[in-house]
């Protein structure tokens, strides 16, 4: 998972450069008193968070972020900030908000604070709609497909080694690759970070079923603020739980990723 | 290579490439006026106003810019004082290329030869108007070319602004890419356009240079 194995640089980043300065930024009074809820994301998560070719700030956690700014009766300014920098951008208070797909770990709470999870990612099971593999019971026997490096990888290779599945693994060295061997009928079933699975299929056309992922893991994303603002986060969460009722994630989720990422 | 995406993005980092010029320039001009007052301040007669400037120009020049650019980033707000970033990166090159600037000067100032300043004070100029009618314009040369490459150094040390969030020419870049994995395609348009901008100063420098030495060469 991309925004895990990140995780070390934007806390590190965080502790040497910001801890000792953290201040009180804009607490909740501030931001409604401005009317603007500054929000950063990295910009380099597609389809979180990228950059089209018009030079716009596009993705689900803009929109996400715009849609909870609106609810809080206030106007996102959503800008991109460098990953490995985001969490220090905002303890120095450079934003109120970090819509931006970071996971919720112990290691980050030391240093800022999350709202509920807004998502789940973490790998899943493609195949082809016809393929009537319907769990992972089905592959035994057939082919795995999976991504060097990727946790999946490591839980394919896993699961046959202590005899919970008995299927062949076969180790590509990129996405484009895996795809292609799903496609082609080289491998059965891929197992892989679901996220840019999705991406790719939108994209390149693919036809690929999602099916059920027992033992394989998912992260909440969450959003992050400053430690020790108990009004904007409640705030925040209020907003998030809004949307949530009301359609507008479920839209969302639709336009940018094609699937349940909600659990 | 694929040249219609190379020729799509042209647009978009050109912008960005505008950024990149009018942070440079803003720092230019700022690292030129700190620089002014570092070499009359070094070159005054109390030891109080002399050592200000010798500290800041070894301070400067003996930390990495990269730390200096962060600190002025998130480090103000200790202070209370919440810089936007690109603020922060105007304030961090501009202080930064001072120092460097100020030596550049001062070098070229001594570089002029001693009886040039002792024929001068003995005809009568006082000490300013021998700075200014005499020894300057023989400096002249030799400081142009100095803050030429500065300038040149400026321009790249900007890219480094990318990392507190400016979005300039290698952030835009780099953001670019990450929506269209095409990072050679990318990186050779922003490469030409860097090649483009540092070429523009190095010609501006040449041009100065050959007019403030003509009377050097009859």
């Amino acid at each position: 998972m991309k925004f895990l194995t990140k995780t070390r640089f934007a806390v590190a980043a965080a502790l040497i450069f910001v801890l000792p300065f953290s201040v009180q930024a804009r607490d909740f009074s501030d931001i409604k008193e401005s009317g603007v809820l500054k929000v950063s994301n990295s910009g380099a998560y597609p389809p979180f968070s990228f950059v089209d070719l018009a030079g716009n700030v596009k993705g689900f956690d803009v929109d996400v972020a715009n849609a909870i700014a609106e609810k809080m009766g206030l106007k996102a300014e959503v800008k991109t900030t460098p990953w490995n920098g985001i969490i220090a951008a905002l303890v120095a208070g450079k934003y109120d908000a970090c819509i931006c797909s970071m996971s919720d770990t112990e290691e980050r709470r030391k240093a800022v604070d999350f709202t509920s999870d807004y998502y789940w990612a973490g790998s899943a099971l493609y195949t082809k709609q016809d393929s009537g593999i319907n769990s992972v019971k089905d592959m035994n026997g057939k082919v795995m497909g999976t991504t060097l490096g990727e946790t999946a990888n490591t839980w394919a290779v896993n699961m046959v080694k202590d005899g919970k599945g008995s299927w062949s693994n076969q180790t590509f060295q990129g996405l484009p690759d895996l795809l292609l061997a799903l496609d082609t009928g080289r491998v059965a079933a891929i197992a892989v970070d679901d996220v840019p699975v999705a991406v790719a299929m939108k994209e390149k056309g693919y036809k690929f079923r999602r099916i059920a992922t027992e033992g394989l893991e998912r992260y909440p994303a969450a959003i992050t603020v400053q430690r020790n603002q108990p009004e904007l986060k409640a705030a925040i969460q209020k907003a998030l739980d809004e949307i949530k009722a009301d359609g507008t994630y479920t839209r969302l989720m639709d336009k940018w990723i094609g699937f349940d990422i909600s659990r | 290579m694929d040249f219609a995406l190379m020729w799509e993005i042209t647009p978009l980092l050109l912008k960005a490439a505008w950024i990149t010029v009018t942070i440079s320039v803003m720092a230019f001009i700022l690292g030129l006026a700190v620089a002014i007052l570092l070499v009359i301040m070094r070159s005054a007669s109390f030891r109080i106003i002399r050592w200000p400037s010798r500290i800041y120009v070894s301070v400067i020049r003996g930390t990495p810019f990269f730390v200096q650019l962060l600190i002025f980033y998130y480090g103000g707000a200790a202070f209370g004082i919440n810089l936007e970033a690109y603020t922060a990166g105007l304030l961090a090159i501009g202080l930064n290329i001072g120092a460097y600037m100020s030596e550049g000067i001062r070098g070229s100032i001594l570089a002029v030869d001693k009886g040039q300043n002792e024929a001068s004070r003995s005809l009568g100029f006082s000490r300013t108007q021998t700075m200014i009618s005499v020894i300057l314009p023989q400096a002249a040369g030799l400081m142009i070319r100095s803050l030429g490459v500065l300038g040149v150094i400026v321009i790249k040390g900007s890219s480094l602004v990318s990392i507190i969030s400016v979005v300039e020419l290698t952030y835009q870049s780099q953001r670019i890419i990450s929506s269209t994995y095409k990072p050679f395609e990318v990186f050779a348009v922003s490469a030409a356009l860097y090649l483009i901008l540092i070429y523009g100063v190095i010609s501006i420098v040449d041009w100065l240079y050959d007019r403030y030495t003509r009377h050097l060469h009859h």
